[in-house]
């Protein structure tokens, strides 16, 4: 395993790339003058309480504070998730969405989706079981997997069974009894005023006050305090208990592991294989399943031992892993400046990821999005190229300003404009095309010919790549 | 809910309108509303950014007489783009700022086109997302240049007068400022980002300000307006607070209005007409025990509270009038 050949910017600008989504030279220079595990702590642990003015984004745009539409709780998400001065919280948030997937287009109102992933930032970083705690108890949870339905003298599987199946510990680990187990211990966990919620969602309208968001209930009328048999232990289990033992099971930890390996480290096969295909690399899998235990479930400490170890700086795995179509969204708007005010562009980016195929806040299913060569398709390519070229390439950016700041000339303009896109590292192949077209003499060096190579630099496989 | 001292009495009346997100009877994502000198009440419906047909100004009564709308979202003359607040001359035409075009639309009291002026930057005269707008007794418009954080004063025809403020936090600084009205010639500006209402005379002198940053009784968090009645007592919109709150005229707190709205005439129709919907609601709670959560998202949970209060106007007859923007709907307090 190789680990020597980066430069230590170029390692830096990696660790940006995964924690983050992506450094500006600013952000790496800075970073590189931190051995890299203080680089680590820095990003983990530099915590800002008020990451985001959400004041502007509420007034300039009035559907970012009512958040009922899905362009609109999109948009809201993508503004934070590009000026946030605390990107680990959000580069979290996207994880976990990933994961635990939940879709708007059933749930009707954006905001309880706006506060799923509100409650993936105070909690996404703690215990894994605290976490499975809230998300049973998010009413956007409740609500996609309908167990505002499971009632004790009728239960509904639906989160029962996915709890286990696609959030915790994967098909194959627990038998149907265990489903049926589990969902009784999950019934009574509700919304309030349910039945007035579920017409407003059914009917999909806004009248007559616009909607009402959602609020976990724990209705003991309708839960099941009889003895249950979970994973072969027995008691009077509630939501809570269940929890705790699957939180115990080693093969959680090898899912939530290969999850993790999948987001942070490199792009593993779809889910539904995972039950029948090992993981691409057993030993890392084994070291973050250590680290799960070691550390009480706790995700950030896990991410800290993961990011110091030599997986995580091994050459092989770097610019290995396709940009998910967020991140390359908001790399792009980061690395440009980020929007002026919150306007017309955070809706356009977010659309943009949707056209690329991840709509914020809406996956199609509870499988959520597989990543890795799903995202790249002749449409998706086409609109992920565009979007990155227009917005980096934008000459009343700041990007395109900071490179003509620096004087360039034929030279080393092309290491200028790399080193500010975040220190991206080319195949050479690319290098010599891009340095022929700058050495051509009708190439002049001005605003309109920087962005010019920006675009092409954009457009390039090696950008596309984290 | 409410909690108001012995000097202040404000008892909660009825609420106008309901959610028309495609336009008619109704309102969608409102910013501002005006009363002209026939007690008709001019609402701005801003709508959405993806979902724009919601964008019209609606003309109606607080007895639910609703007489029609006017203009469109769009950036053609006589459509309205970001539309944010809105004033009569004395002819009660009408005046809407536009914050996406940096311009003034004039229409006539029925809503016909009459022109629009206004151009973007930071001369004297132009305008960088004009957010309030009022008008004096000589038919001066005062105009919160938000981003450029000045009042300007324009005649009708959009010719500069006058301009005062600059970006701080000092007295008769601003931080982009946006509600503004003239009370007995005295010019209250909602002083947005500095959490405090600010008092001028019409010449631009700074005279006064109250407020303090904070979400307790009595501490404004970006206040959106704010209006003054017969008896001297300010009301502030507090909207980040999500509540009215009243201060006397030696700027001592008094309480505050948190909403109270039942079902508006609107909204009993709708619900009449929709047996499902009606049936589900005879077991609604209105008020639920919340967690511990901003007003924000407390408001989001409980119908009947106001939710993101942008405007506060008080009519001839002392009717206090609320728009309860992400609720589309006007409460209507009695005062004293």
């Amino acid at each position: 395993m190789t680990t020597k050949n980066k430069t230590k910017k170029e390692e830096i600008a990696h660790l940006l790339r995964r924690v983050s989504f992506g450094g500006s030279k600013k952000e790496i220079d800075f970073l590189s003058e931190k051995n890299f595990e203080d680089a680590v702590d820095y990003l983990l642990d530099n915590e800002d309480k008020n990451p985001v003015p959400t004041d502007l984004l509420r007034r300039y745009q009035i559907d970012l504070s009512d958040v009922r539409s899905v362009n609109s709780s999109g948009a809201y998400w993508m503004y934070r998730l590009a000026h946030s001065k605390f990107p680990f919280d959000e580069k979290i948030a996207l994880f976990w969405h990933r994961v635990f997937a939940t879709g708007q287009h059933k749930l009707i109102q954006g905001k309880v989706m706006t506060s799923q992933i509100e409650m993936f930032r105070d909690y996404g970083l703690g215990s894994f079981e605290n976490i499975l705690i809230q998300l049973s108890k998010d009413p956007a949870m409740i609500m996609w997997l309908d167990n505002q339905d499971n009632h004790k003298t009728n239960i509904n599987e639906n989160y029962g069974r996915e709890i286990l199946e696609l959030f915790s510990m994967g098909v194959g680990s627990y038998t149907e009894k265990d489903i049926k187990e589990c969902s009784r211990a999950f019934t009574g966990w509700t919304i309030e005023n349910m039945p007035y919620m579920a017409i407003k969602m059914r009917n999909n309208t806004a009248r007559p006050y616009n909607y009402v968001a959602w609020q976990f209930k724990f209705d003991k009328n309708d839960h099941d305090y009889g003895e249950k048999e979970f994973l072969g232990e027995k008691g009077n289990f509630n939501g809570e208990d269940v929890i705790s033992i699957i939180c115990k099971q080693e093969s959680t930890a090898k899912y939530i592991a290969r999850h993790i390996y999948h987001f942070f480290i490199k792009d593993e096969l779809p889910v539904p294989q995972w039950p029948h295909k090992k993981p691409l690399d057993e030993e890392v899998i084994d070291f973050i399943v250590d680290s799960y235990f070691k550390n009480s479930y706790n995700i950030k400490e896990i991410l800290r031992d993961l990011f110091k170890s030599k997986y995580f700086r091994a050459e092989e795995i770097m610019n290995d892993r396709i940009k998910s179509p967020a991140e390359l969204v908001v790399n792009a708007v980061r690395l440009s400046g980020g929007f002026d005010i919150p306007s017309e562009e955070v809706y356009q980016a977010t659309i943009s990821s949707g056209l690329m195929g991840q709509p914020l806040l809406n996956p199609t299913s509870v499988e959520g999005w597989q990543g890795g060569e799903e995202w790249i398709n002749t449409g998706s390519v086409v609109e992920r190229i565009n979007f990155a070229a227009d917005f980096l390439g934008d000459t009343n950016k700041v990007l395109v300003k900071n490179i003509a700041s620096r004087n360039p000339g034929k030279n080393n303009l092309l290491e200028i404009c790399l080193e500010e896109l975040g220190y991206i590292d080319l195949h050479h192949t690319t290098t010599e095309a891009l340095n022929d077209h700058i050495n051509d003499d009708q190439f002049l060096i001005n605003k309109d010919s920087i962005s010019i190579i920006i675009k092409l630099i954009a457009s390039s496989r090696e950008f596309q790549m984290t | 809910m409410k909690k108001l001292n012995e000097k202040i009495k404000a008892e909660y009346s009825h609420s106008v309108g309901f959610t028309a997100d495609v336009g008619g009877r109704g309102f969608h994502l409102p910013r501002d509303l005006a009363i002209n000198s026939k007690g008709r009440v001019y609402v701005v419906n801003r709508s959405g950014a993806f979902h724009t047909v919601g964008l019209r100004i609606s003309m109606l009564d607080i007895e639910n007489n609703y007489f029609g709308e006017f203009s469109k979202f769009g950036k053609n003359p006589g459509e309205l783009y970001w539309p944010c607040s809105i004033t009569f001359d004395s002819k009660d035409n009408v005046y809407v700022t536009d914050e996406y075009t940096n311009t003034v639309s004039i229409f006539s009291p029925e809503g016909d086109f009459i022109k629009r002026w206004g151009t973007k930057g930071e001369k004297e005269g132009e305008l960088n997302f004009p957010s309030g707008i009022t008008s004096d007794s000589d038919d001066l418009l005062y105009i919160t240049d938000n981003l450029n954080n000045r009042v300007q004063v324009m005649t009708t025809e959009g010719d500069f007068v006058k301009t005062w403020g600059k970006e701080g936090n000092q007295p008769g600084d601003l931080d982009k400022p946006w509600g503004i009205k003239i009370i007995q010639e005295r010019v209250l500006v909602a002083d947005w980002r500095n959490d405090r209402i600010q008092i001028f005379d019409k010449d631009g002198n700074f005279l006064d300000k109250f407020g303090e940053s904070g979400n307790k009784e009595g501490e404004l968090s970006r206040p959106s307006d704010v209006t003054q009645d017969e008896n001297g007592f300010y009301y502030v919109c507090d909207w980040g607070n999500q509540k009215i709150q009243i201060f006397d005229d030696k700027f001592e707190y008094c309480g505050f209005l948190r909403g109270e709205s039942t079902l508006s005439e609107w909204a009993k129709e709708y619900i009449d007409a929709n047996l499902d919907e009606k049936k589900a609601r005879e077991s609604f709670v209105p008020v639920i025990p919340i967690d511990d959560v901003e007003p924000h998202e407390e408001s989001a949970r409980i119908e009947s509270y106001f939710w993101d209060p942008t405007s506060v106007v008080i009519d001839n007859k002392q009717n206090l009038l609320i728009l309860d923007s992400n609720r589309n709907r006007i409460q209507v307090y009695k005062l004293n």
